[in-house]
């Protein structure tokens, strides 16, 4: 008899506790995701976060930047841009043809980079990763095409194929060193790159 | 008060005291935790105080999420439990380079490109407030005081065409990292 009441008590304290920390682990999981789109700012398909490299003051940003940005410098010395979805808001696809259309951008250097969706670099035929303001060929009006496809395009050729993107999506962060004020002080209306889906297979 | 209302009380009490500190516990060590982790992955073999030049990123590399390829990283973890360190960083090609420290909850506490690079070598001290404070430093020399007595420094050094990658690798084997005696 003693030891079934003992089992209760143990079963009944164990239940709470366990309870408790389910509701706490969801309570993290929702309040920092919730906190980290608040944060975000939208310029087109573009996204930002002022939080990347800031020197955190309370306990869920700094966490916040712990598991988004880790590593990532402040907005005045680069302003990292990350896109999932071309401008109509689809998700970016290794099977379709994309062209990023823009043109130089107010930083002392800038380049656009394609991730798997593991977030690392994807093997390609001719290791091309980015493309940046100095190995660009711009076109004859100063603006600037990068054609993203499986298939060799003759010039600005990112490729998307490769085992671990096949079939999958990806997505493209741009990167402005040392930007002007007018882009780190108006996240949201720098004019940035348009990105235009073309044919898919 | 009937026994069950006092009993499904007690139960939710307990649950929400559980709650409540593991949520706090969560929220105050995961930066640290993170950084640990980090750490691990980039410190296991070379260790902390001295600086790891990693070669050019690949699809193979795999350290940390979203590198860049146009920018080469020399990273150090740093450990002031034994005193101040100091860095020399030498002047660069032109290109943009910079380096910034780390604290060991992730918060990124300082933070020095190449436009600041006045001379042929630069010369930065990191230490905590007290270590600094009995430092007699140059007006010239740099000193930068770290929150916590670990982290990381990490140098990151812009190879903007191929061609560039020799000399830009040559010039980042020239930081010096050692400390103060």
């Amino acid at each position: 008899m003693i030891k079934q009441g003992k089992g209760r008590k143990i079963l009944f304290y164990a239940s709470a506790i366990l309870a408790g920390l389910l509701a706490s682990g969801s309570w993290l999981y929702w309040t920092l995701t919730l906190e980290g789109a608040k944060r975000q700012i939208a310029n087109g398909p573009w996204f930002t976060s002022e939080l990347y490299g800031a020197q955190a003051a309370d306990p869920f940003t700094r966490t916040t930047v712990a598991l988004s940005g880790l590593f990532a410098l402040a907005k005045e010395e680069t302003i990292y841009y990350t896109a999932f979805t071309d401008r109509s808001g689809q998700l970016l696809r290794s099977k379709c043809d994309y062209v990023i259309k823009g043109r130089p951008l107010d930083a002392r250097w800038w380049s656009i980079t394609l991730y798997g969706a593991d977030h690392f670099l994807v093997e390609n035929a001719i290791g091309r990763h980015a493309y940046n303001m100095k190995n660009l060929t711009m076109n004859e009006d100063g603006s600037f095409d990068i054609h993203i496809s499986q298939k060799e395009k003759d010039l600005n050729w990112l490729p998307s194929s490769g085992e671990t993107l096949a079939g999958t999506v990806f997505s493209l962060t741009l990167r402005l060193y040392n930007p002007g004020q007018s882009v780190y002080s108006d996240l949201p209306n720098t004019p940035l790159p348009l990105i235009e889906r073309g044919e898919c297979a | 008060m009937s026994p069950l209302f006092k009993k499904t009380l007690l139960w939710l009490i307990v649950s929400a005291i559980t709650g409540f500190t593991a949520s706090q516990i969560m929220i105050y060590t995961f930066p640290y935790v993170i950084m640990e982790i980090a750490n691990k992955r980039l410190f296991a073999e070379q260790g902390v105080n001295s600086i790891i030049h990693a070669p050019r990123v690949t699809h193979a590399s795999r350290a940390v999420v979203r590198p860049s390829p146009d920018l080469v990283y020399s990273i150090c973890g740093f450990d002031l439990s034994e005193g101040p360190l100091e860095v020399t960083v030498p002047q660069t090609n032109g290109n943009y380079w910079s380096a910034s420290a780390y604290a060991s909850n992730t918060d990124n506490f300082w933070v020095l490109n190449d436009q600041s690079l006045k001379k042929e070598e630069t010369k930065i001290y990191l230490g905590t407030a007290i270590q600094l404070a009995s430092l007699e430093l140059n007006q010239d020399e740099e000193s930068v005081i770290s929150p916590s007595n670990t982290g990381v420094i990490l140098f990151r050094n812009l190879v903007a065409l191929p061609e560039e990658f020799s000399i830009v690798n040559q010039l980042r084997r020239k930081t010096k990292y050692k400390p103060v005696n």
